[in-house]
């Protein structure tokens, strides 16, 4: 069993329509897992059901073996970074911090210690005094960590906590969060629609539509590996063609693979050789830095290759392309 | 800094218009004669001591200030529950039941206090002062409500959810977190609530009656029979309190603003 797990989780706003439907979700202890997906999939909503804002129509939340569904959000002991901080603005950096640590009727000479330590973690020294409007964007971060962490949560919830930064304080802003979650060794859901953030902090990622899960793995097994067309395309897959085309490719379909309906391959992975199975016309040519990307027409349809093979092809140009068997990836759906 | 000639030649009116009837009035308060006259005769303080003697005014006001304040206090508190069911379930109903709560604010007080007069004194023969309150609750009621709805609209929703993950009970998340940073909106509707009943004219005259006088009436009955300076005298003091009101809302205000003030570091 699972440190947390979601069984067959139920939610509706309107009792008619379901934003999330018979959802399973498995936490492990320890781990950074992302809820990966494009807005309304309802991967906030996933996120405030394990907070207990959300009430459930159906389904079971345990942690730790403790049933949690009904528990009020107040005796989760969870920490919730939100996106918009939700830090309180009539209270210094010290007391937002000690907030949680006053509520449990902490002295307050552990209070003091324990700010001054989570303080210290998050890299927030010297701003005690101040107030949340007189913090940039990046130290209100901070601060709002700091203040979900003081209380040493059973599980830290992170609501796109980096969508409000600028591109570069979000990338020292997500090793900061990876390398805070590893030193505390706190379990951690993390909501983003962010691809490449996600998938570089990530121990697992769940990418989510529809609110359903599509598929959860480590960052690497979903990017070799995708389960369906659309996660295929999230990865960088370009390149689809149904089961009927193979002879026209010139591929057979692996022992393994039961039944597939699709196949698609990485621009990158198709090469150009003479020996090639498919013959086509190159249509469009555009400069990446440091390869080409063409557009090549094909009795199989458009596709999109990318070589950083000199001198480059000219548009018109006839190629024929060869299609690596381990680069193939076959989907079920 | 840029300035035009005619831009200070407005100013210059417009400030003389508003503050010259009231100088006029701080200076004739001080003067001997029985009249509210000029040229001054002398230096006299004797209209101040007028105020306190006539039993009619010292009544008014402390009525008015009694009114003023229950009204104010009973209107925030009520607009403060009808804010936060406003806020917290929006639609349809909600924006009717604003509009029925702004309503007061659009209809002229002269038929406010006839109806009131009708239904409450008339008909239901409750007694005169539990209607002033009643009357000048309907007065204050609209700025409270829309001062505070505003404020509580523009408080982060997270705040309370982010006080609830911490550990805190709803109830006291309100308390510790919504709460505090509706102080400005609160002491506002106050000064504005607080104001609105103390100079209520139209409302008290149909619901004033024997021992229960407002201010503002008695000093109307005051200079219809006598047109001597106590009226300026006690004006002048009505003055001086709200300037002291004024300064004192202003330090508050200011000592929350200062809070929101932006430090860049970095």
């Amino acid at each position: 069993m699972s440190f947390g797990e979601l069984r067959d989780i139920g939610v509706s706003y309107d009792k008619k329509n379901l934003i999330l439907e018979d959802l399973n979700l498995d936490i492990h202890k320890g781990e950074l897992l992302s809820l990966l997906g494009p807005s309304g999939c309802g991967k906030t909503t996933t996120l405030r059901v394990l907070a207990g804002l959300i009430e459930t129509v159906k389904g079971t939340f345990t942690l730790d073996g403790q049933d949690m569904t009904h528990v009020p959000v107040h005796k989760r002991d969870f920490g919730m970074v939100f996106q918009s901080y939700a830090l309180f603005p009539h209270l210094s950096v010290f007391e937002n911090i000690a907030f949680g640590l006053k509520l449990r009727k902490v002295e307050v000479p552990s209070v003091t210690k324990q700010v001054q330590k989570i303080v210290d973690i998050c890299g927030i020294k010297g701003l005690e005094k101040r107030f949340p409007k007189q913090l940039s964007g990046g130290q209100r971060q901070r601060v709002a960590l700091a203040r979900a962490l003081v209380i040493e949560p059973k599980l830290l919830l992170l609501d796109e906590p980096l969508s409000n930064l600028d591109a570069q304080l979000r990338v020292q802003m997500r090793t900061s969060i990876k390398r805070i979650q590893q030193e505390l060794g706190i379990s951690t859901v993390f909501v983003t629609h962010d691809q490449e953030e996600c998938f570089s902090i990530s121990d697992r990622v769940a990418i989510m539509q529809k609110g359903k899960i599509e598929q959860c793995d480590n960052p690497e097994t979903i990017y070799s590996n995708p389960a369906c067309e659309m996660i295929a395309r999230f990865v960088g897959f370009k390149n689809f063609f149904s089961l009927d085309q193979k002879d026209l490719l010139g591929i057979t379909l692996p022992a393994k693979i039961q039944q597939a309906k699709l196949v698609c391959i990485r621009p990158e992975d198709i090469g150009f050789s003479p020996s090639g199975t498919l013959r086509g016309t190159i249509e469009v040519r555009t400069y990446l830095g440091n390869s080409y990307q063409y557009e090549v027409n094909t009795p199989a349809g458009m596709l999109t290759v990318s070589s950083n093979k000199t001198p480059a092809c000219e548009v018109g140009e006839s190629v024929s392309m060869a299609f690596p068997a381990d680069a193939l990836v076959f989907l079920e759906r | 800094m840029y300035k035009h000639r005619f831009v200070t030649i407005i100013a210059f009116i417009t400030f003389a218009f508003i503050f010259l009837p009231l100088i006029l009035i701080i200076v004739t308060s001080f003067n001997s004669a029985d009249t509210i006259s000029l040229p001054l005769d002398g230096f006299s303080l004797q209209w101040f001591g007028k105020v306190f003697k006539s039993r009619s005014l010292v009544q008014s006001f402390k009525n008015s200030l009694a009114l003023a304040l229950v009204a104010s206090f009973i209107g925030i508190f009520l607009g403060l529950l009808s804010s936060i069911a406003l806020v917290k379930k929006p639609g349809k109903v909600s924006n009717a039941l604003l509009s029925i709560f702004l309503s007061p604010s659009l209809i002229p007080g002269i038929v406010i206090g006839y109806v009131l007069f009708h239904f409450l004194v008339v008909k239901l023969q409750i007694p005169l002062l539990f209607a002033l309150v009643l009357g000048h609750l309907l007065v204050v009621m609209p700025y409270c409500v829309r001062i505070i709805c505003a404020s509580l609209k523009d408080i982060d929703e997270s705040l309370e959810e982010a006080a609830r993950t911490l550990g805190c009970p709803p109830v006291k998340a309100f308390f510790l977190v919504v709460l505090p940073n509706l102080r400005p909106a609160i002491l506002s509707s106050f000064m504005l609530s607080f104001i609105n009943s103390f100079n209520n004219i139209p409302v008290s005259m149909y619901l004033k009656g024997p021992g229960m006088n407002t201010l503002p009436y008695a000093m109307m009955n005051h200079i219809e029979y006598n047109y001597d300076p106590t009226v300026s005298a006690l004006s002048v003091m009505l003055m001086g309190m709200t300037l002291v009101f004024m300064f004192i809302m202003e330090k508050s205000m200011n000592s929350q603003s200062l809070k929101n003030e932006t430090v860049r570091s970095e």
